[in-house]
């Protein structure tokens, strides 16, 4: 029985919360429905985070997101099998290794800025495009070439499709290809657990969201700029990339009205920069 | 961070207007009846002397200047009244000045047995204040109240309500008995701040992890650690000296900050991802929060489409609670599966309560749920479109939904599933918060009101 239509409203701001309560909302939403999510690991936690606040103004829409690497998110939207594929590039277009998803229509929905990690035992803080180039292509096999001690490079890859090792690939090495190595190499399939390998690896090099860098990891500068989303909004790094939500087309109804809120200004002042993403405003 | 303390409070130089000795039109007619008029002034009762000329009701300028602590200057047959702005009016002219710009009465001023009389509501505000209501039902503030869109709005310590304006992105606390609005801060970096239960203290994490307090009452903000981890759903203890929060790139630890020291401890690191909405209980012995359990998507090692699936069939939400007090005690899933989990509280008695809705039915209404155990969730208040909760200060539920008739009906809900209505209201009414002595706040179409069984009073504009 619908005993009382709602007016939808969107507008959600700063969210005040007592010691209990939640995030705050507007009247709710008269929308329905389901709406499917998948692609990128590294815009998975910006979903589920967009999710929670969402469904309180939507209560009657359902938000369903899984993360499997960027190619992924527009391949399902393609395949019809999820609504928005979340892809660390604009999938619309071709990018080295991937061919453009024609029909598929861009949402920019966060940036994503990316730094070149280092096993804590490597006393490198800085390298070059070329020395990073070297590196992952193999030409570069020990940190002696590059300063450091005389010990082994250990290459941590991420896996073909990630969204992160494109961007790097593009913005870091200056679009050269990694190359696979038969010793000292090894490719990952998530964020997280190349942030542990690298962490776990003595001599290892990798690369990752800026916002999964801690203390288990040192991030080095890249041209002797450091990866902060300080130097990423000034524009002197460089290694950066909008996270985006692929539709097939332009979105409608409930979908629409999700990627709306993930691009409001309020989830992008607030929780998207909490969970150290930089908004899309940023940058001018 | 020093707060941006608004200067709306007029000069309290308390003083009557006399007359004597003012040059005063000769006025042809015959002079109206005095008579007098209760109104209420920045929350207390002010009596104005009034009378009609020519059916518009004017009142008495000195007294109204009484009721706003202004000393009135006399000049050339002027009335110079100066506060932060400086006003000039004529008895018998329309035109009067505001900063030297000139405005018109309706009506121009009258003078009636030494006294002059103007008009209520312009008079008020070329003075900065402002006029709710109408004759004798008239509410006068020496201020203009907030206005814009806000978009929620909690009690604090001392009768106050710190509310959110959308316009500005900018925190405001509100007196609820004058209403009088100052902004507390506009820093973005306080964005979800969470509010001791004390109401003196927010506490919010900055964009670089970092976790600060700021006090409510002055506005400056400490750091109480450096700690850069992803830290989301800050709860405060019920003694207000322990943060519990969600930490991690992926929100898949638990974890409590000691305000004093700033020493961070680790309480639950189960490989669990994507937590939130965390809740302690009062005793600090239970925490309850949300799983948001994602799809399962599978490929080859060459990532081709063809090979692409993805299984959302055990995607959803999960309610988990977990007991502080007793080692090598594992989480304990309260309720789990599709429909949505929204608003979980914890109740006295140490169970439950949460608003479900299953977007798959063909009209999802919310159902709140009661759970003390797991998989033992009963639905209470039936006959309610369920669509928020808060937890008062006394640690009663305060459910928020649409009943049968379409009105909008707050109740009290006790872990039994009793009930007693708060109010029952045609407008519609969100995010309503209960302070401890039993006031309820709310939004109603972005203003901040507040909550009575007889309606709502506007705190905004």
């Amino acid at each position: 029985m619908n005993w009382f239509k709602k007016v939808s409203v969107l507008a959600l701001s700063m969210a005040l919360v007592a010691t209990t309560a939640a995030v705050s909302v507007e009247a709710k939403s008269a929308l329905k429905g389901s709406v499917t999510i998948n692609g990128s690991t590294a815009l998975l936690p910006l979903t589920l985070q967009a999710k929670k606040e969402f469904e309180k103004l939507n209560p009657k829409v359902s938000i369903y997101a899984s993360g499997k690497g960027s190619v992924t998110g527009p391949q399902s939207v393609s395949k019809g099998i999820a609504d928005i594929g979340a892809c660390d590039w604009d999938a619309s277009i071709d990018v080295p290794g991937f061919k453009a998803f024609k029909g598929q229509v861009p949402h920019k929905v966060a940036v994503i800025p990316f730094a070149a990690i280092v096993n804590k035992n490597v006393n490198v803080s800085n390298l070059t495009t070329e020395q990073l180039q070297g590196i992952f292509t193999g030409t570069i096999t020990n940190w002696k070439q590059v300063g450091g001690q005389d010990a082994a490079i250990v290459v941590i890859n991420r896996a073909f499709g990630s969204g992160t090792r494109v961007n790097f690939q593009m913005k870091a090495l200056g679009g050269k290809e990694t190359v696979k190595k038969d010793k000292n190499y090894k490719e990952v399939s998530s964020s997280g657990d190349m942030k542990t390998n690298v962490a776990t690896t003595p001599g290892a090099i990798g690369y990752i969201d800026l916002a999964y860098v801690n203390s288990d990891v040192k991030a080095v500068k890249i041209n002797d700029v450091a990866p902060t989303a300080d130097n990423v909004i000034k524009g002197s790094y460089k290694v950066w990339a909008y996270g985006y939500y692929m539709t097939k087309g332009q979105p409608t109804g409930a979908t629409k009205a999700f990627i709306d809120y993930v691009q409001s200004k309020a989830f992008q002042e607030g929780s998207l920069k909490k969970l150290k993403f930089i908004p899309i405003s940023a940058m001018k | 961070m020093k707060p941006n303390w608004q200067k709306a409070v007029l000069v309290l130089a308390v003083g009557g207007v006399s007359l004597s000795g003012l040059a005063v039109p000769a006025m042809a007619a015959a002079k109206p009846p005095v008579s007098e008029v209760k109104l209420v002034v920045d929350g207390q009762e002010a009596a104005l002397r009034t009378l009609q000329v020519k059916g518009v009701s004017l009142v008495s300028v000195r007294d109204l200047a009484r009721s706003f602590g202004i000393m009135p200057e006399y000049a050339a047959g002027s009335i110079t009244l100066n506060t932060e702005v400086t006003v000039q009016l004529k008895v018998g002219s329309p035109a009067y000045t505001v900063n030297g710009e000139t405005r018109q009465f309706a009506a121009a001023p009258f003078e009636a047995g030494g006294t002059v009389y103007a008009e209520l509501n312009s008079l008020v505000e070329a003075l900065g204040g402002s006029v709710e209501g109408q004759g004798g039902n008239a509410v006068v503030h020496s201020f203009q109240l907030l206005d814009g869109s806000f978009s929620s709005a909690r009690w604090i310590s001392g009768n106050r309500i710190l509310a959110a304006r959308d316009d500005d992105k900018s925190l405001y606390v509100i007196d609820a008995q004058t209403k009088k609005g100052t902004l507390l801060t506009s820093s973005e970096d306080v964005a979800g701040l969470t509010i001791s239960p004390d109401g003196k203290s927010g506490i919010f994490t900055a964009a670089t992890g970092e976790v600060k307090v700021i006090n409510l009452q002055t506005g400056l903000i400490r750091t109480v650690t450096t700690d850069t981890s992803v830290k989301t759903d800050l709860v405060w203890s019920a003694d207000g000296g322990t943060i519990y929060f969600i930490q991690g790139d992926n929100q898949d630890k638990l974890a409590s900050l000691k305000l004093d020291s700033g020493a961070i401890t680790k309480l639950l690191e189960d490989k669990v991802n994507f937590k939130s909405d965390l809740r302690v209980s009062a005793d600090g012995k239970k925490l309850l929060y949300i799983v948001n359990v994602t799809g399962v998507a599978k490929n080859d090692s060459n990532s081709t489409e063809e090979s692409l699936t993805i299984d959302y069939s055990g995607a959803g939400t999960q309610l988990v609670q977990f007991a502080l007090d007793s080692k090598d005690v594992k989480p304990v899933v309260l309720a789990a599966g599709k429909t949505n989990k929204l608003y979980p509280q914890l109740l006295k008695d140490g169970s439950a309560a949460y608003i479900s809705t299953d977007p798959d039915a063909q009209n999802p209404l919310g159902s709140l749920q009661l759970a003390s155990a797991p998989d033992k969730a009963v639905q209470a208040l039936p006959q309610l479109d369920a669509e928020e909760t808060s937890v008062t200060p006394a640690g009663e539920l305060l459910v928020t939904g649409v009943n049968k008739s379409g009105q909008t009906e707050l109740l009290l809900v006790q872990p039994d599933g009793s009930a007693k209505t708060v109010a029952a209201l045609t407008a519609e009414v969100t995010d309503a918060h209960a302070s401890a002595d039993g006031q309820t706040v709310g939004l109603n179409e972005g203003k901040v009101v507040l909550i009575t069984s007889a309606g709502l009073t506007g705190l905004t504009r």
